[in-house]
């Protein structure tokens, strides 16, 4: 993809979301217009300030085709393979950890995402590796749990009754 | 002046007790981890470690947090000369003369001057607003709706004089920031508006937080 077709698939679809807002404020059926003696009607605002984009995305488009802006000119690849490599990698590790988060708990999935991230990603050593998978959850928990005490999600019962465990003994035998 | 210089020296005592220097030199050193981290910032830091306010007592805390604030405008500097990465968006601009000055050798020159910087540009503020917060709070109490109107309309103004020659992308980012700004229930007449997929998060709108974390 070059600079050039991304900026016309930018234009497009800025005019799209122009034109879904407004659409979505007509499907509500929100006020459009000044209601008298109160003001601007509830869909006054969203309307009318969404077909402004509507109208600043036909502009970006016009002056696509017309070639005014440098953008719109260049033919470099807009992103470099092995950028794009990393950034699918690194935000679907990231989603994958978010949702693991809800079903193993906050430290297992942290663990595995720091052997994914350090060792497969990284290619950096076991030692490192290892102080990483290790080191990240204590460092969590310490700072959030212990400290702050903020209760982060230990997922499923199956696996917040094994956390449970650590957070009697914590209560029982330091406080 | 005496009802400036008076409660200034008292805070002025307490700082000096051995927790507030304590927590100066945690919250420093923090704010420049903080700092450094290109995807943490100044506001990111500051609200993540609110919640030592329930450690300490009020005092020592807000010292911790207003010098993790000061810590990270510095941090900042650091990957920004170092890496060329800016690590606040405070440090954007010391990329552009740090980044070659490490290049060249001369990141030990770079980082010293960001420092001095960073501690000259603090105290000077600092002066001037603890000398001037008083009667500007004074007059900015007058501000009405049109004069609040009259500010965004210069902000809005300076964003297309800044935005380049690109003014219609420009336009489109301010109104999308003002569509933004509608999500939620409407002040005049009650109705919920642009609540997407029905989901009850967003009645309460696009919280500032959350901006803030998100996008700084």
């Amino acid at each position: 993809m070059t600079v050039r077709s991304a900026e016309l698939l930018m234009g497009i679809a800025t005019l799209l979301l122009s034109l879904g807002l407004m659409w979505n404020v007509w499907a509500d059926g929100l006020t459009i217009g000044w209601v008298e003696g109160r003001g601007p009607g509830a869909g006054m605002w969203p309307f009318w300030l969404s077909l402004g984009m509507a109208l600043a995305s036909l502009a970006t488009i016009v002056r696509w085709v017309q070639g005014k802006t440098p953008e719109s000119r260049s033919l470099e690849p807009y992103i470099a393979n092995e950028t794009i490599f990393l950034v699918v990698v690194s935000a679907v590790s990231i989603f994958v950890l978010l949702v693991l988060m809800n079903v193993i708990g906050t430290y297992l999935s942290l663990m595995l995402f720091m052997l994914f991230y350090v060792r497969f990603l990284g290619k950096h050593t076991w030692g490192m590796t290892m102080a990483f998978v290790l080191g990240a959850p204590i460092f969590v928990y310490l700072l959030f749990e212990v400290a702050l005490n903020k209760y982060l999600p230990k997922g499923w019962p199956m696996f917040e009754e094994g956390f449970l465990w650590l957070d009697n003994f914590r209560w029982q035998y330091f406080y | 002046m005496e009802a400036i210089l008076i409660p200034l020296g008292n805070g002025l005592l307490q700082a000096f007790e051995p927790l507030n220097l304590f927590m100066i030199f945690a919250g420093c050193l923090a704010g420049l981890f903080v700092g450094c981290m290109p995807g943490l910032g100044s506001v990111n830091g500051v609200a993540i470690l609110l919640p030592v306010t329930f450690l300490v007592p009020p005092t020592a805390a807000i010292i911790f947090l207003a010098a993790l604030y000061y810590g990270a405008m510095y941090g900042g500097a650091i990957s920004s000369i170092t890496l060329g990465i800016p690590g606040a968006s405070t440090a954007v601009a010391t990329v552009f003369d740090g980044r070659p000055m490490a290049q060249r050798g001369e990141a030990d020159k770079a980082l010293m001057a960001a420092a001095i910087a960073s501690f000259i540009g603090g105290t000077v503020s600092i002066v001037l607003f603890t000398l001037f917060a008083p009667p500007l709070a004074a007059f900015a109490l007058k501000f009405g709706p049109q004069e609040e109107f009259a500010l965004m309309l210069l902000a809005f103004a300076t964003f297309i004089g800044l935005g380049g020659d690109d003014i219609p992308k420009t336009i489109f980012s301010i109104l999308l920031g003002l569509v933004m700004a509608a999500i939620g229930f409407d002040i005049i007449s009650g109705q919920p508006r642009m609540i997407f997929f029905d989901m009850v998060e967003f009645q309460r709108g696009i919280g500032f937080l959350v901006l803030a974390i998100g996008i700084y």
